[in-house]
């Protein structure tokens, strides 16, 4: 992942694009902030008169009025702001979220070479941890920082209005702390990154020790894992306090600054005092008034810490955003109905980080409608790439794999639409990937417009109306792996999820090993069922399996060692099948 | 081990944890708490120069100073006031660090000392809890419980400052002092109650955020299942409806906190008022000075921090209540408290070298007996595959031993009883006749390595993940690598062992991950080799090539005991003892000639296998 510079553009755009579908809220809750401003800059002027009628000795009923009135705005103003803090919270948390379910819709559609690179705790900290630094952004910074300036502003302009000459020097020392604070922060930013991606690093290996706790202790590896915690441990701390020394400066300003003031404060008035320019009160409203900035400068500056973090969250969530899946979404037709035809021409295959090691090499075959083909080979002889690229998990490198009908029209893979390749291809293998969700949402992946006649009578056909009945809840009962679901039977729920996709072409991969030989018949009658009227590619590791194919294809080294009708090749003695059949026999038999 | 997890423990108090994590380290509490009291305590030190300005420039009341005297003790105020947080800001890293490492560490070990397979904590609907949901309380709760112990000092701060100004305003002016408070007094108890609803709301926003913690895990760990199924928009519909829910929950919580900060902000412009309403008669008869008003005025700010402090403190308290519930699950029947004992963290220090256990003859394996061992899964009652009872057999010293049998007869079961990953509910098992009574820490390497179904490497190199550890040199890696076979994978690779895996190994092929894990067991030496269906992910001619280098090293007189999970001929063929388990229970046991005649089980097993081949 790039981590390219993301500027205050970037910031706006997300801004408008997550802000525009709630204009009405937000203009509400500008009106709600702006209506609080004034108030708070209203008040310190009754002090003022208070002070200047108190040292008159004028009137007590006017006394005791400008203090009521006083009281009465202050209490105005803080419901204005907590109506604002609750419209803020929900604007920022509706942008938030929607912008959680896009980045994670994005990430979901980037190709598996991206997810082979990057953990699911890694994700789990981009799409939840740095979005909630923005929800920050959102409801805090902009919101806060936004009114806290406004604040700032007035206050600065009354000043002016007292008199010009102090009005000019606290401004000028004012804008001389924000100066230095921006200064700060710009080497403050790249230190928050560094403390924020050991935090990601962190619960990244967390997750997957936790899930890998039976070979940590089988291993003896425990203190190996408390040793590499240590260090992660001793990294974050480091880098935090690395950041927290230069946040030093930052937090120091807001102190700094204010105490300036006061002086030229102090300086001014007694000045100004002697000449009769100003009254006491009028000298007395200087100091309120630097008051009053002086908590939202604190305020700016934890906000301004907290854009650093946001900062350094967008960096990344923009850095996300802009990966480009290298497949394209295709060309928008239509995948036809019916079983499918498969063609390869001269498809070959590598990874663009690895261009030295062919994974495909010049893979030529055609398989017909409602075809079975056995695919064998040795582990990592490319079989399982050959079925991903019918996904267009990876696009070839050289050469066209196309998709036929029953007619014999054959068209370009990359023509289709990705969503209709996916809905015409089925897929089964030997990890099923379950969620923490009812078992109807596990068959239909979320699917409501699929009914539950559907699924039950899929799950007729493949013999598993006891175990549903088993269920305490029926389909809503929440999946469990490997807790209330065994392997065998997760292998069964994916063969049903395919059943309910009616696919063209189905690729089993591996589909039946790891089961003992009574769960296996299941499955198989099961598989039975399902390549009936569809295409299908088979890989597998031992014989048996193979043996309902047509067609066998032997793979090595990426390229075809064999291909040919299976009958055909198991009565040739010298084909490598027929071998194989021989070992495979020898293995079985001794 | 069954009734420590169940034991009833009685939690600690949240302030007993905070107190232990005081303890943890002190002398960063006492850095922190000491200058950070003092900075915030000189804010008494303005008002009086404030006084003196006003009282100066009016020439009303006493003291006064001149200008240039006011400027002086200014400054020299705020150089205090700096250094002294500086000093306070630093400590209060190093403890919020220190701390959260000593939960994260003390978490972690206990989930590393459970049995592997019993690891994580079982909720209360009896299924153990997503990972999602045990990162999202090592990372936030921790957090939580470490900021409420600075929280308490930013209390005794603002406690020790609204002491000293309270006695300054009283000696100035009683009846102002008090008026000023009693309004503040109730607003301190209006946010109190408050507080206690902001209990509430945040249970409900903390199970809100682990639904989407943990769908998002779901999510990314099942990529492919979804993109094949074409079902990403389905599923972001999904995580969309939960992404609500949670920001109902959320914008309640953050509500009620916000009221409670609006009640101590205003507090402020209301204290001042009330300062004006009572002061003005007593100004209206000169008792009262512009300089005495500048002072109490002043005072407002810390002394409102005194009420907002001990708001937020009494808000943090609460719900540290849930996070230290949700660590206590966690660390699942350890002694309470548990969770914050003192350990080393060694974030200064470099941690201690690795362990490693040379074996020598007293790990020497003559005779393993299992003896009527029984382990139920639990909650489980309605599975088929309930567990394994009373379960007997001995393995001798270079024996292959086969367990098979179909899925749910509990072979899984029995290997990870046998190794202490699953707790065990009655029987023995017995190492050259001594009976073990610690299994998960005995059945470990150099006695008994093993390898599970489904094997899990980690984000590192495969030579890291080989070892895991271990010092190479004191290990024979290339035999390792070339029993498992797995030499030539790794010359095909540019960089060979120093290959990054990817997230649990994601960019090994399955096979390549398998034998990984094998090459893991092989380093490992050990005397029982356990294998949970190693073939699984091999073909035959690579499964065959293992065997066959693996039993040849009976030549040089150490061959290797093996108890192996596995319905293929290939190892069947090998047994020198079979044992058949159905339902859990053994049913049979011999040699694969002698099953064969008498065993009806056996002859499916092993018909099934020739079915499938035709």
């Amino acid at each position: 992942m790039n981590t390219k510079k993301v500027g205050y553009r970037d910031y706006l755009n997300l801004l408008i694009t997550y802000l525009r579908p709630q204009a009405g809220r937000v203009f509400l809750l500008a009106v709600l902030l702006l209506g609080g401003i004034g108030l708070q800059l209203v008040n310190p002027q009754l002090v003022r008169r208070f002070l200047d009628t108190a040292e008159n000795g004028r009137s007590l009923t006017q006394l005791t009025q400008t203090a009521i009135l006083f009281i009465s705005i202050a209490i105005l103003a803080q419901i204005l702001q907590l109506l604002g803090t609750y419209l803020g919270e929900h604007i920022a948390w509706t942008a938030t979220n929607n912008l959680r379910a896009d980045l994670a819709l994005h990430c979901l559609r980037l190709n598996m070479s991206f997810h082979k690179t990057h953990k699911p705790g890694e994700l789990i900290e981009r799409v939840d941890g740095d979005i909630n630094s923005l929800s920050n952004f959102f409801s805090q910074l902009v919101i806060q920082l936004g009114t806290n300036l406004l604040l700032v502003i007035g206050v600065m302009g009354l000043l002016w209005l007292v008199d010009w000459r102090v009005g000019a020097t606290i401004s000028l020392l004012f804008l001389m702390g924000l100066f230095l604070l921006n200064r700060i922060n710009r080497h403050l930013v790249p230190r928050w990154q560094a403390v924020r991606q050991i935090q990601s690093d962190l619960f990244g290996y967390l997750e997957e020790w936790l899930s890998g706790t039976e070979e940590i202790q089988t291993n003896g590896a425990k203190a190996f894992i408390m040793r590499q915690l240590y260090n992660l441990l001793r990294q974050r701390w480091r880098r935090t306090q690395s950041a927290m020394y230069l946040n030093l400066l930052v937090m120091g300003l807001p102190i700094f600054i204010p105490t300036l003031a006061y002086v030229a404060a102090y300086l001014w008035g007694e000045v100004l005092f002697r000449s009769s320019v100003l009254t006491v009160g009028g000298i007395y409203l200087i100091f309120y008034y630097v008051d009053l900035v002086k908590s939202p400068l604190w305020v700016i500056q934890r906000q301004v810490q907290d854009l650093q973090q946001a900062a350094a969250s967008m960096n990344r969530i923009v850095a996300l955003l802009a990966e480009q899946p290298d497949v394209d979404e295709g060309q928008g037709e239509m995948v036809p109905s019916g079983p499918l035809a498969v063609q390869f021409d001269h498809v070959s295959f590598y990874y663009a980080d690895d261009k030295e090691t062919r994974v495909l090499e010049d893979i030529h075959f055609t398989l017909l409608p409602g075809r079975v083909l056995g695919l064998l080979g040795r582990t990592g002889s490319g079989k399982t790439t050959l079925t991903r690229l019918l996904f267009r998990f990876y696009d070839p490198t050289s050469g066209v794999i196309r998709l036929g009908d029953g007619n014999g029209r054959f068209t370009n893979l990359r023509h289709f639409t990705q969503s209709s390749l996916r809905q015409r291809i089925g897929m089964v293998t030997q990890e099923v990937e379950l969620f923490h969700a009812s078992v109807r949402d596990n068959l239909t992946l979320f699917d409501p417009t699929i009914d539950d006649q559907h699924i039950l009578a899929a799950l007729n056909e493949l013999g598993m109306t006891t175990w549903l009945a088993n269920l305490p809840d029926g389909l809503d009962t929440r999946l469990e792996a490997g807790h209330n679901l065994s392997a065998g039977e997760a292998q069964l729920l994916a063969l049903a999820r395919v059943f309910l996709a009616d696919p063209g072409l189905v690729i089993l991969d591996e589909a039946s090993s790891r089961l003992d030989p009574a769960t296996e018949a299941l499955i198989e009658r099961a598989i039975d069922r399902l390549l009936v009227g569809r295409t299908a590619i088979i890989i597998a590791h031992r014989l048996g399996t193979v043996q309902r194919a047509d067609e066998i294809m032997i793979l090595g080294d990426g390229r075809i060692l064999e291909y040919g009708d299976r009958l055909q090749l198991a009565t040739n003695p010298n084909s490598r099948f027929a071998q194989l059949l021989r070992t495979g026999l020898e293995t079985t038999y001794g | 081990m069954a009734n420590q997890t169940q034991m009833q423990t009685k939690p600690l108090k949240v302030y007993q944890y905070l107190w232990r994590l005081i303890r943890f380290r002190p002398h960063y509490y006492l850095l922190d708490i000491g200058p950070y009291t003092i900075h915030f305590a000189t804010a008494v030190i303005v008002g009086l120069i404030f006084r003196a300005y006003f009282n100066g420039l009016t020439g009303e009341g006493s003291p006064q100073l001149d200008t240039w005297s006011v400027v002086g003790w200014q400054m020299a105020q705020m150089a205090v006031s700096l250094g002294l947080l500086f000093v306070a800001v630093i400590a209060t890293i190093n403890l919020l660090q220190h701390s959260m490492a000593l939960m994260i560490r003390n978490m972690i070990a206990r989930i590393l000392e459970l049995p592997g397979s019993r690891a994580l904590p079982v909720e209360k609907d009896g299924r153990p809890m997503p990972v999602g949901k045990v990162i999202s309380t090592l990372r936030d709760d921790t957090e939580h419980l470490a900021e409420t112990v600075i929280a308490f000092d930013d209390v005794i701060a603002a406690l020790v400052t609204a002491v000293i100004s309270f006695i300054i305003m009283a000696r100035i002016h009683l009846g102002v002092t008090l008026g000023m408070f009693i309004p503040m007094v109730i607003i301190i108890y209006i946010s109190h109650r408050l507080s206690l609803v902001a209990r509430h709301y945040r249970q409900l926003s903390r199970a809100a955020t682990s639904e989407v913690t943990g769908m998002i895990a779901d999510m990314f760990n099942a990529v492919q299942a979804i993109k094949v199924a074409n079902a990403e928009e389905r599923i972001i519909n999904r995580f969309r409806q939960i992404n609500d829910r949670r920001r109902d929950a959320m914008v309640k919580d953050r509500l009620v906190l916000q009221l409670v900060n609006a009640l101590s902000n205003s507090a402020v412009d209301i204290g001042v008022g009330f300062i004006l309403l009572l002061a003005a008669g007593a100004m209206y008869r000169g008792q009262f000075t512009v300089g005495d008003f500048a002072l109490f005025a002043s005072y407002v700010w810390p002394s409102t921090q005194l009420m907002r402090r001990i708001g937020n403190l009494i808000a943090m308290y609460r719900q540290n209540g849930v996070s230290a519930r949700r660590m206590e699950a966690i660390m699942q029947g350890a002694e309470p408290g548990a969770v914050v004992a003192h350990h080393p963290v060694y974030l200064r220090s470099d941690p201690p070298p690795l362990p490693f256990v040379t074996k020598t003859a007293e790990h020497r394996l003559e005779l393993l007996e299992v003896r009527g061992l029984t382990c139920r899964h639990p909650a489980a009652e309605e599975q088929t595959d309930a567990g394994v009872f009373d379960i007997s057999f001995q393995i001798p010293r270079g024996a292959f031993v086969v367990v098979t049998g179909r899925i749910g007869s509990g072979k899984t079961t029995l290997l990870k009883a046998i190794l202490g990953l699953l707790p065990i509910e009655a029987g023995e098992v017995y190492w050259n006749g001594q009976q073990v009574t610690d299994l998960r820490h005995f059945m470990v390497p150099p006695r008994v390595a093993y390898t599970g179904q489904v094997p899990r490497l980690f984000s590192d190199t495969i030579r890291n993940n080989i070892l895991l550890g271990l010092p190479e040199e004191q290990v024979d890696l290339g035999y390792a690598i070339k029993t498992a076979v797995l030499e030539k994978d790794l010359a095909d690779m540019d960089y060979g062992l120093e290959t990054m895996v990817g997230p649990r190994g994601i960019r090994l092929s399955g096979g390549q991950i398998q034998r990984t894990a094998a090459a893991r067991m092989f380093v490992r030496n050990a005397e029982l080799l356990v294998f949970d269906d190693l073939s699984s992910a091999l073909d035959v001619e690579t499964e065959r090539l293992l065997w066959q280098r693996l039993l040849a090293t009976a030549e040089n007189g150490h061959r290797p005991t093996c108890l192996v999970v596995s319905h293929r001929r290939i190892a069947l063929q090998m047994a020198d003892r079979i044992l058949v388990l159905q339902n859990g229970r053994i049913t049979d046991a011999g040699t694969l000639d002698e099953l064969l005649v008498r065993s009806v089980e056996m002859q499916a097993l092993w018909q099934g296998e020739v079915g499938n081949n035709g």
